[in-house]
């Protein structure tokens, strides 16, 4: 099976079955993406599937097709860079285990909507768990860096 | 491989204490004489038990505490680089410490612990290679050592003006004592503590870098799973691997003491396999038992005399000549802590030695127990500490690193053990399950006696601590802080009944203060409005200790703006609660809570919690404000989702969809006050679990006028 993930062709003689997640990481080592649930429930493993935040523990090799893959290795937007220096700057992550999931899902959110009001928020990120309950940060973060995204793009 | 916790193998000027004093061995290197300007380029480095100073002037610190979330890694570095005199800009990076006593003392990250013993061991480790830093460089420079300071990691002679970096001296230091008991700075000299500096582990965990456990690789690894007993203490009394092993990439499948391991070349062949494995487990008894089962068990003790842990004075003569309150049982479920991460642990079992990898709270533990596991004499095994995703008191047990052992003692290869969620949420260290009464009386608006029977389960077999584990002590966790009270009652007593079952019950966060203090407290409410005496007045009047009194009355000025009902501010019921610990010495904290419950359309709803600590000096006030946040967030989930149920002697939760935990959009805001003190400090998300629940749940009978007796409580049933 062939696909392509960050911009690269992978061959994989993995089962077609194979959830994506264990793909990246058992085969790639692409581990910043992170095993929470196996269900689709926590967005721990969120990656891109053409620009859109999906679960790549319940997203079968098989289903990818010609879909392109991006994982935080590979994502390099304006939007990922902004997030994460405000990560950096307001001390967001705990723990850190899910932020990589939390930065996912955030960029997807900021390439369609640099302007997100708070119920945009909460819809685009309420499938992202944080056991540390950081989310008061996540979002006082996503804002500051929606900002800082308008800044660019005028 | 490279390791998270190997060391430098450049040659070093080793200067590593000994556990008795801080006598130094040095590790002679043959050299040439040389003076510390011509240091620069000899790559010498000054190994100390908590640090290596580089000879470029940077420093790699070990973090013997874990980080998982709360910040060690960022306080401990502020601890000892406040005293070594050194700037922040020199840090190169932070490792985990691996399992290692006589180096680093106790390890284990639980309790607050980190904050209360870093506050001497790591400013005295700052504190005595600072002095030897001058002493050897007034040597060097042949002037009295009280012409030498330092400053931001440079040595300067006053006399002369010359300067050296810290890094220039490190082939100097060989071969010199470590001063001992040394004079530390008093507060009003301190350039890091009290100060919210950047933490130190969260450009790795945004880049990828930061290893969890669950993200270690080594070279020939595969993946195990197990598949254990649904019913706990449960037997295995066959399988068939057959159709199991058929799966590609099944590697090998075998019995071990907790259940069936899988191995294979990735986690979703193990898993796969592990369906398959048609198992016939013997259940035994105790899959009869249930929550419900338990609890009834619970309340009928109640009815009779318990263990007594505390009897002062005479309570039961007061109960017959006052009017006793007796209030309403309490009664808590099974908590799970779900932690991020899943647990997990790698094993490399070689012929003589092996190395381990675990995202652990307690790697002395750990290590004892897999030394056991594996018949090596502890010597033989290295525990290297990874990230933790979480630890919330989960990770202070030893049952998957014992159970990652038993796999990789059969394997002549490395083995990754990975938990599913739906093994995580189902061989918990669950909190315990426990039913309360309280009864009291009052007289002439003071409490005059004072009884609380706590009937819990056992937690002395499961305990994480191997030296209470199986012993009296072992329990504390499950009843402690009923056994004593801050509030002046001239007649006290505290009962137990503890239940020892097969069902794995532990410490989370907040251990037993979680639901005994809630107990206490929403007890105080009802007290003082049958005293007809405000909340925070009714508490205040029952306090002699004077740091509790300035908690309090702060709490009741910051309050004072919002009134009930719909004359304040804002539409609100105001509820309150006080939590505290004072054991010997100076092990000590005071804090007081008030949530906000608002009425709104839909509903009842929490719209604001105000906080007041006393937790000593604060090291870090940001990182103090992100404990405080994330712990009401632990407390929401725990007291607004689901509960853990046993039924049939198994857990009937499995995933998120079944046992939710708060999200995005569920969150409230903490303001916080942090009394400006200099005491010795403690830590703090372990510790606000007791006081920020009954705080809600007063604050949530105020709105509605019914007394929350248990958790989770349903909002839709609560009418305001």
């Amino acid at each position: 099976m062939q696909l392509s993930i960050n911009d690269n062709i992978i061959h994989t003689e993995l089962e077609a079955d194979t959830p994506l997640l264990w793909l990246l990481r058992d085969e790639l080592g692409l581990n910043s993406t992170k095993f929470g649930c196996g269900m689709g429930l926590c967005g721990a493993c969120t990656v891109h599937l053409n620009g859109q935040p999906v679960r790549s523990c319940s997203l079968t090799i098989a289903a990818i097709g010609n879909n392109k893959i991006t994982t935080i290795e590979g994502e390099n937007s304006a939007q990922i860079q902004c997030l994460k220096a405000v990560w950096m700057q307001q001390n967001i992550p705990q723990c850190g285990y899910c932020q990589v999931g939390q930065l996912m899902s955030a960029s997807a959110l900021l390439k369609q909507n640099n302007n997100p009001d708070e119920a945009t928020i909460n819809a685009a990120m309420s499938g992202n768990i944080c056991r540390c309950g950081t989310y008061v940060r996540i979002k006082a973060g996503i804002i500051a860096a929606a900002k800082q995204i308008r800044v660019i793009e005028v | 491989m490279p390791t998270t916790c190997s060391i430098s193998r450049r040659s070093f000027v080793k200067l590593v204490a000994t556990s008795a004093g801080l006598m130094v061995s040095g590790l002679s290197i043959s050299m040439p004489e040389a003076t510390p300007e011509q240091h620069n380029g000899d790559k010498l480095d000054a190994e100390f038990k908590l640090f290596t100073l580089h000879s470029d002037n940077s420093i790699t610190l070990f973090c013997p505490r874990s980080e998982m979330g709360q910040g060690v890694m960022t306080s401990m570095a502020q601890l000892l680089l406040e005293e070594l005199d050194a700037d922040w800009s020199q840090i190169k990076q932070v490792q985990h410490a691996w399992a290692d006593f006589d180096r680093f003392g106790a390890q284990d990250t639980i309790g607050a612990i980190s904050s209360f013993i870093g506050w001497e061991s790591h400013r005295q480790a700052g504190a005595a290679v600072k002095l030897l830093l001058r002493q050897t460089a007034a040597e060097h420079w042949q002037t009295d050592i009280n012409n030498v300071s330092t400053d931001k990691g440079q040595i300067k002679n006053q006399q002369s003006q010359q300067t050296l970096t810290y890094g220039q001296l490190t082939t100097l230091l060989q071969g010199k004592d470590l001063p001992e008991k040394i004079a530390l700075k008093s507060p009003e000299e301190f350039k890091l503590i009290g100060h919210s500096m950047p933490r130190l582990d969260i450009a790795d965990k945004l880049s990828g870098k930061a290893i969890f456990g669950i993200d270690q690789q080594l070279a020939n690894m595969k993946i195990a799973t197990v598949q254990r007993c649904p019913v706990f203490a449960g037997k295995l009394v066959s399988f068939d691997a057959k159709e199991a092993l058929k799966i590609k990439g099944v590697r090998d499948i075998f019995a071990v003491p907790s259940g069936v391991a899988v191995i294979a070349d990735n986690y979703w062949q193990a898993q796969k396999a592990r369906k398959l494995l048609n198992i016939h487990w013997d259940e035994g008894e105790f899959s009869h038992q249930s929550s419900n089962t338990l609890m009834q068990k619970f309340a009928e003790q109640l009815n009779s005399q318990g263990n007594k842990i505390t009897d002062i004075g005479d309570v039961q003569s007061r109960f017959d000549a006052d009017n006793a309150v007796h209030v309403e049982d309490f009664h808590f479920p099974l908590v799970a802590h779900v932690t991020m991460e899943p647990m997990n642990c790698t094993v490399w079992r070689q012929q003589h030695h092996c190395e381990i990898w675990a995202p652990t709270q307690n790697p002395q533990d750990a290590k004892r127990s897999a030394a056991k596991a594996l018949k090596l004499e502890e010597a033989k095994v290295r525990v290297n500490v990874t990230f933790l995703g979480g630890g919330f008191g989960r990770r202070a047990q030893d049952d998957f690193v014992i159970e990652a052992c038993e796999i990789a003692k059969n394997l002549d290869y490395p083995i990754k053990l990975i938990w599913s969620r739906e093994d995580d949420l189902q061989h918990d260290y669950y909190r315990p399950l426990n039913r309360q009464r309280i009864t009291a009386s009052l007289k002439d608006g003071k409490i005059v006696a004072w009884q609380h029977k706590v009937a819990t389960l056992s937690t002395a077999p499961y305990h994480f601590s191997l030296g209470a584990r199986h012993k009296e002590d072992g329990d504390w966790v499950a009843y402690g802080g009923s056994e004593e009270s801050l509030y002046q009652i001239p007649n006290f007593q505290t009962q137990t009944h503890l239940a020892k079952t097969p069902l794995t019950v532990g410490i989370l966060r907040g251990i037993s203060h979680g639901y005994v203090n809630f107990a206490s407290e929403v007890t105080m409410d009802e007290l003082a409005q049958g005293a007809n005496i405000a909340p925070i007045d009714f508490r205040l009047q029952h306090i002699n200790e004077p740091r509790a009194q300035i908690v309090l009355t702060t709490l009741k000025d910051k309050i004072s703006q919002y009134q009930n009902g719909t004359e304040g501010q804002i539409d609100s019921h105001v509820g309150i609660a006080f939590g505290h610990e004072k054991s010997q010495g100076d092990y000590q904290y005071y804090n007081a809570a008030a949530a906000l419950v608002c009425n709104t359309p839909q509903g009842l709803k929490l719209c604001k919690v105000i906080l007041v600590l006393d937790h000593g000096q604060v090291i870090n006030p940001d990182g103090l404000k992100a404990q405080a946040q994330g712990s009401l967030m632990y407390a929401l989930s725990m007291m607004l989702q689901k509960q853990i149920d046993l039924d049939h002697g198994r857990i009937q939760q499995s995933n998120f969809h079944d046992y939710p935990v708060a999200r995005m959009g569920e969150e409230v805001d903490v303001e916080l006050h942090s009394i400006g003190n200099h005491k010795w400090p403690m830590g703090t998300g372990e510790k606000l679990q007791g006081t920020l629940q009954p705080a809600i749940a007063n604050a949530l009978s105020k709105a509605s006028g019914t007394r929350i007796r248990s958790i989770p409580i349903n909002l839709a049933t609560l009418k305001a």
